[in-house]
């Protein structure tokens, strides 16, 4: 008997299965919830990746803290951030800040649970787009190896992107999303395409337009929902090209499929301006606007081939020449654009190397699996597998496999720090959820010394956790962009202990915290400096100096005086 | 639907949609355009510069036949080979353009301005040895700053003396370009002007002369810039740090509050922070007086000097005492110390003054000229304008005033 794949069976076919299925026991679950080893294998994988994702001490380099003083910002004030809220120097300049909502995520997180709350955050998001990528790299294949291969590709070559809590990290999840869409429009509308042809209508699944709404959402997290856009313009305008090779220019005009895509992608670009600000939230995304908050196009460099970052990129961009010439698939136009357009964006800017990761790993796996000879699963008609299992005895241990992926995830939830408060076990302690680097003894003494510093000096990156933990304005932070050429060409030079008392006198600096790891002559120069500046505070890690610009004791009496 | 009615319909939807991409496309690159228009200049810009007001007329900082022994020694003997620009600039703006000398060593205010603005003046001081002062560039007229004594020493110092002498900015200058004016140099500056650039007083002198106006304007490195915002970049800086001590900012500080009264440049909370400022700087200047009247560098904090000094006692007096006269003789009433604070500090200025032989006065006249304005401006007028005939514009030998005044 044949019956079509999917969910449509036809009434005689269910009634058959109801009869077949009344003669044996019953499962209380569904027989699709039985699942085998490959199922444990890849449920053990996962939950080890998040115990991972959970134990990785959270980066700076992200400027996670400062999101989050932006979030506190945004949630006080209902509105968002100004330039000066966070750098006193930047006074004057217009802030754009693109992932309003990603900050109130990460300031919610760390309100719930301090650094532990956003590392969990972080490890649930992560998963979530791994897992979702799977999805896709297993629906486009059908083979749960392949599935795994693409994940892997994708960690390999965003290895860095992956590893850092900040906004891209949800915009991550947003083009993995995409991406599944894209999936299941496309198999969706092969399905529907097959049903309606005898009928001549045009095809149209709904599941596309989660497109608009996914970027809508892609926007108001993150600069990068660019990315998501040329994804689209991609998948739309490749299309009509594919259209073209197989039957002419003429029929582009009367294709009913290119007409949906270009309605789509029209859709999804009015839907990119529903955020606070409009058509700014690309000229920032595009680097056209030099006051960003965190600009994308800052945070990286171009790549270079001989770096950790560029050896697999390299690597992909043999392999995707070696599936060009051997896949017994053609290249779709648009997977060409993709991975071209995707590896170009990389080699410019390593910023880009994860969206890349997604996008080589999407085009490249179902060529993988063609290549490799392994074709997609046939799925089992549903009826005729009920069948089949209902005519055989009863499987005690049928869901012995169920029961161990349930005891793996649940294991792994007991196991991760979010259920330490659950379980009233011990804390993990700070040092272990924050990164090595993170000045925690500095901040801690200046919670303690209750200073009022009248602008602080530290690296960009300690500034952000500084500012947020003690309130002190900071003359720099990660949002680099954000400040005049001239205050981060002096930050420079003090980071470097060039003329840096001038500089400090410049700028009124009068506190100066000091990375000894990073900058040792700094530190020298930090051991020999005179009044007024003297060291208040040292660690392994820091080294702090103050300006002493105390009243002599003359002025000192004369101002008792005066103020009796 | 029908593949007739695609036929008709496609290439109106096409059109359609082409034009709503194309306008989807070109929209940030049209407000990115707007972003990118090169920063405007502040406006509206006043051809003459604004004129400070003097508000005192106190004859116990300063008598009359005092102040005219202090300008004679202040005496602009400049007419010698390579005279440094620096001390050219004090001159001048000390004494003004209208100033006019029987001793034939001393340059008049035209000669001075001439030097300034004028590349042949400029050349038959200096030669053809040294580069020019003014150099033509793509944005205007740059002026030749902190590279030896042929250039100004500091940002913008050059600028803000021919403002302060009532330089129109229509006033044609010779750069070895070819003509150009005065409104060259102010571009310039303001086109390059950066918020917390090396020195910023001079730079904000001029644009309140020139350009009183609350308007914003950008600047290069896309910083709106306000009177507010260079009144708050000024005083954010510890007192006592600086140039001169610290001193020159509080001078332009105190402009800033005289042009607010004529043309509210600034925000009333702003007007009033600068004010507290200049009032805690007048504190800190009363407690750390010294008997005799002078200030020195440590003035801000009454701390003992530390290391080693560049300039001498007697010099770093001079200069912080002179810088010191001259910001209060123009700022309101209501910022300054008490009277006896004042006169003590005018008289040992004059006393200071008088003790000096000629070769102190070349060592010292750009702080000398500072301390020789400062007195004038406390008798209401300036040098050019309070100088008595007999004892300063008629001089002609200036060995015998020094022996006169022995």
């Amino acid at each position: 008997m044949t019956v079509p794949s999917g969910s449509f069976r036809s009434s005689a076919e269910q009634a058959g299965t109801r009869r077949l299925c009344s003669m044996a026991l019953t499962p209380i679950l569904s027989p699709r919830f039985g699942f085998g080893p490959s199922h444990v294998v890849v449920c053990l994988l996962w939950m080890v990746v998040y115990l991972i994702l959970s134990y990785l001490p959270l980066a700076t380099s992200g400027g996670v803290w400062r999101h989050v003083a932006a979030g506190e910002h945004i949630c006080a004030h209902r509105t968002l951030p100004s330039a000066t809220d966070a750098l006193p120097l930047a006074a004057g300049r217009p802030a754009t800040d693109t992932s309003w909502l990603s900050d109130v995520l990460l300031y919610g997180a760390d309100l719930i649970g301090g650094p532990a709350g956003l590392s969990t955050l972080y490890a649930c998001v992560v998963l979530q787009t791994l897992s979702i990528l799977g999805a896709v790299f297993y629906l486009q294949t059908g083979r749960k190896r392949f599935s795994i291969v693409g994940v892997a590709l994708v960690t390999a070559l965003g290895f860095h992107g992956i590893t850092v809590l900040r906004p891209a990290t949800f915009g991550l999840l947003c083009l993995s999303g995409l991406l599944l869409v894209f999936v299941i429009n496309e198999r969706r509308s092969r399905a529907l395409a097959e049903r309606e042809r005898c009928r001549g209508a045009d095809v149209l699944s709904c599941s596309i337009w989660l497109a608009p709404i996914l970027l809508a959402l892609w926007t108001n997290l993150d600069s990068s929902f660019v990315v998501g856009a040329a994804v689209l313009a991609a998948w739309a305008g490749c299309s009509a090209i594919d259209v073209v090779a197989r039957q002419g220019i003429a029929t582009v005009l009367e294709d009913a499929d290119c007409r949906r895509r270009l309605l789509v992608l029209e859709v999804s670009l009015a839907a990119t301006l529903l955020n606070p600000l409009g058509l700014d939230a690309w000229l920032a995304a595009l680097g056209l606007r030099p006051d960003v908050l965190g600009a994308a196009t800052a945070l990286g460099s171009p790549l270079v081939l001989g770096s950790l970052a560029g050896v697999p990129f390299a690597m992909a961009c043999l392999a995707a020449g070696y599936l060009l010439k051997k896949s017994p698939k053609p290249f779709t136009a648009s997977e060409i654009l993709l991975f071209t357009g995707g590896a170009l964006a990389a080699a410019w800017n390593s910023y880009y190397l994860i969206w890349f990761g997604l996008l080589a790993a999407y085009v490249m796996v179902p060529h993988i699996a063609k290549t490799f000879g392994v074709a997609p699963r046939v799925h089992v008609p549903e009826v005729a597998e009920a069948a089949r299992e209902c005519h055989l005895p009863p499987q005690p241990l049928q869901f012995s496999y169920t029961l161990i992926c349930v005891m793996v995830v649940g294991v792994a939830g007991l196991l991760s720090p979010a259920a330490n408060r659950t379980l009233g076990a011990r804390p993990r302690p700070r040092d272990h959820m924050v990164a090595r680097q993170t000045p925690l003894g500095v901040a801690d003494w200046l919670d303690a010394q209750n200073l009022c510093p009248k602008l602080m000096w530290a690296m960009p990156d300690w500034c952000d956790y500084l500012s947020l933990r003690t309130d002190t304005p900071v003359m720099v932070n990660s949002a680099l962009a954000m400040l005049p050429d001239q205050v981060r060409s002096d930050s420079a030079r003090l980071e470097q202990g060039e003329r840096w008392q001038t500089i400090a006198d410049r700028y009124a600096v009068d506190l100066i915290v000091i990375d000894k790891e990073r900058q040792r002559r700094m530190t020298q120069l930090a051991r020999r400096a005179g009044w007024p500046w003297h060291i208040a505070y040292e660690d392994k890690q820091s080294l702090v100096l103050t300006r002493a610009d105390q009243p002599s004791p003359r002025l000192a009496t004369i101002g008792q005086e005066e103020s009796t | 639907m029908s593949s007739a009615s695609h036929s008709r319909l496609s290439p109106t939807f096409w059109c359609f949609h082409t034009l709503i991409l194309i306008a989807m496309s070109s929209l940030p690159w049209v407000r990115a355009i707007r972003l990118y228009t090169p920063p405007p200049l502040p406006a509206p810009v006043l051809n003459e510069p604004v004129e400070v007001s003097l508000r005192y007329d106190e004859p116990k900082v300063v008598t009359d036949k005092q102040l005219a022994a202090v300008l004679a020694k202040a005496r602009p003997r400049l007419r010698k080979p390579r005279p440094k620009i620096s001390v050219l600039d004090h001159a001048l703006r000390c004494w003004g353009t209208t100033a006019e000398f029987a001793d034939p060593q001393c340059l008049s205010g035209l000669e001075m301005q001439q030097v300034l603005l004028d590349h042949q003046a400029y050349v038959e001081l200096w030669g053809t040895e040294v580069p020019p002062l003014l150099n033509r560039e793509s944005d205007g007229v740059a002026v030749r700053t902190l590279e030896g004594a042929s250039t100004s020493n500091h940002v913008d110092h050059t600028l803000a003396t021919l403002a302060e002498v009532g330089t129109p900015l229509d006033q044609p200058i010779h750069a070895p370009g070819g003509p150009a004016s005065m409104r060259d140099v102010f571009t310039h500056a303001v086109r390059n002007f950066s918020l917390n650039q090396k020195e910023y007083e001079w730079t904000a002198l001029a644009l309140a002369l020139y350009a009183p106006t609350p308007q914003p304007w950008i600047s290069k490195e896309g910083q709106w810039i306000t009177f507010d915002i260079l009144a708050k970049r000024i005083m954010r800086q510890e007192l006592g740090t600086g140039v001169c001590c610290g001193q020159h900012r509080l001078y332009t500080l105190a402009v800033l509050l005289q042009v607010n009264e004529s043309h509210e440049i600034m925000q009333p909370a702003t007007a009033q922070a600068v004010e507290d400022h200049l009032l805690a700087a007048t504190v800190r200047l009363t407690r750390t007086q010294h008997a005799e009247g002078w200030w020195d560098a440590n003035w801000s904090h009454g701390q003992p000097l530390a290391g080693e000094q560049k300039l001498g006692d007697r010099s770093r007096r001079l200069l912080a005492t002179g810088h010191v006269m001259e910001w209060w003789a123009i700022a309101p009433r209501n910022v300054l110390p008490p009277r006896e604070v004042y006169i003590r500090a005018g008289q040992w200025l004059v006393r200071e003054i008088e003790q000096l032989d000629a070769p102190s006065v070349e060592k010292n006249y750009t702080f000398l000229s500072h301390a020789a304005r400062a007195l004038a401006l406390w008798r209401g007028g300036l040098p050019a304008t309070s100088c008595l005939p007999t004892t300063c514009l008629n001089v002609s030998a200036p060995n015998e005033l020094a022996d006169g005044e022995r």
